[in-house]
């Protein structure tokens, strides 16, 4: 049976959450790079999704 | 008499360096050797090559943060980087007996604040450089994971219409020979660094150079040596760890999770941020596998992995405290 959770589109998120978290801690300067990774970690889970959703 | 201990802390520094190319460098080949395109000693001979160039090509930005961002310079002594070094040593051999794919890198910063702590208190500590370091033991692995997954969806777009799958196959062998020398690169110049910071911090606090001074040549010389000595005698169960058991791969799989993981540690040697090649190199693999599908990724073993990360600084820092105390403790 299919499973009904994308698992790779979820550790996405959850890699996107991890890094928005930190972006406080993170030193000004390398912010940035904290603030591409959520946006990229999302991107990256949204099309896992699609993909997923054109397997099913 | 302090001439012969700065020597014998030198010495002990370049110990580390040894081990550290034991112990880490073998991440550089992992890949090239489980896909076997060298075969184990050639690999490490390839490696340990551009290990050793690295000192042409980077500037000495990691070794400034080591010997004067982690903890306050005017704190260090001998025996304090004698006892950080120590802490870094044991936590790597113990890791590499157990086959975990550690960090030297966080072994040592854990093991200079863990020794300074020990002498001074906490207040010793630069909470900018701290944070600098804490931060990117997540981003590193990150970053090299959505490179390496970014880079294969792209490179299977580009070849998807190829009818010769062999013909790529040979193509992508020969191109990771060239992205496995550019972590080679990487890792010498990210790795052999943080023992010209450890030395340059010893010569600091001996009087030797002041605090703004350059990494003299020498150094740069003895650091990347060592580092390149230590990868010719490889650490094989840590390759094999992150080069067949988080995820099989391909050639084609192998250049992305290289060609992510040099980038990310060619960005954090210009910018001065010491990293570890193994968190890298790792998120690369995993990038490679996931792209696939999850399930490619041995989790398991993914997960053993980042015990060993959030270990490694507590765990080094703990043991370099001990080794400080029993130091002080001898009159």
């Amino acid at each position: 049976m299919r499973r009904a959770v994308d698992k790779r589109a979820a550790l996405f998120v959850v890699a996107a959450v991890l890094c928005g978290l930190i972006i406080p801690v993170t030193p000004a300067h390398y912010q940035t790079v904290g603030e591409v990774l959520v946006v990229v970690y999302l991107l990256l889970a949204l099309a896992s999704w699609l993909d997923f959703r054109s397997r099913a | 008499m302090e001439l012969v201990l700065l020597a014998i802390v030198i010495a002990v520094a370049l110990g580390f360096d040894f081990v550290n190319g034991f112990h880490d460098a073998a991440n550089s080949i992992a890949t090239v050797v489980a896909t076997r395109v060298l075969t184990p000693g050639l690999a490490v001979v390839w490696a340990a090559l551009f290990n050793f160039v690295a000192f042409a090509v980077f500037g000495t930005k990691v070794a400034a943060t080591i010997a004067t961002g982690v903890v306050d310079p005017a704190v260090l002594t001998i025996s304090v980087v004698f006892a950080g070094l120590i802490g870094a040593i044991v936590w790597n051999v113990l890791t590499a007996y157990l086959g975990l794919p550690s960090s030297s890198s966080h072994a040592l910063v854990g093991g200079m604040a863990g020794a300074a702590v020990a002498k001074a208190g906490f207040g010793v500590l630069i909470p900018s450089g701290l944070a600098t370091i804490g931060v990117f033991i997540v981003y590193s692995p990150l970053i090299g994971l959505a490179l390496a997954l970014i880079l294969v969806v792209i490179v299977s777009w580009a070849v998807h219409w190829i009818r010769r799958p062999r013909g790529v196959n040979r193509a992508f062998r020969g191109l990771q020979l060239v992205s496995a020398a550019a972590f080679s690169l990487g890792h010498g110049s990210n790795d052999a660094q943080k023992t010209m910071g450890v030395i340059l911090a010893l010569l600091i606090a001996a009087g030797r150079v002041s605090e703004d001074s350059e990494v003299p040549l020498w150094v740069v010389l003895s650091s990347h040596a060592a580092i390149a000595l230590g990868t010719l005698f490889g650490g094989w169960r840590i390759v094999r760890t992150m080069g067949t058991k988080l995820t099989r791969l391909q050639p084609m799989g192998g250049v992305c999770a290289e060609s992510a993981a040099a980038s990310m540690l060619f960005f954090a040697s210009a910018n001065g941020i010491p990293v570890s090649t193994t968190h890298t190199i790792a998120g690369g693999i995993v990038g490679v596998g996931s792209a696939r599908r999850l399930s490619a990724v041995r989790l398991g073993v993914a997960r053993r992995v980042m015990w060993a990360w959030v270990l490694t600084i507590p765990g080094s820092a703990a043991v370099a405290a001990v080794v400080y105390w029993a130091v002080a403790a001898v009159p």
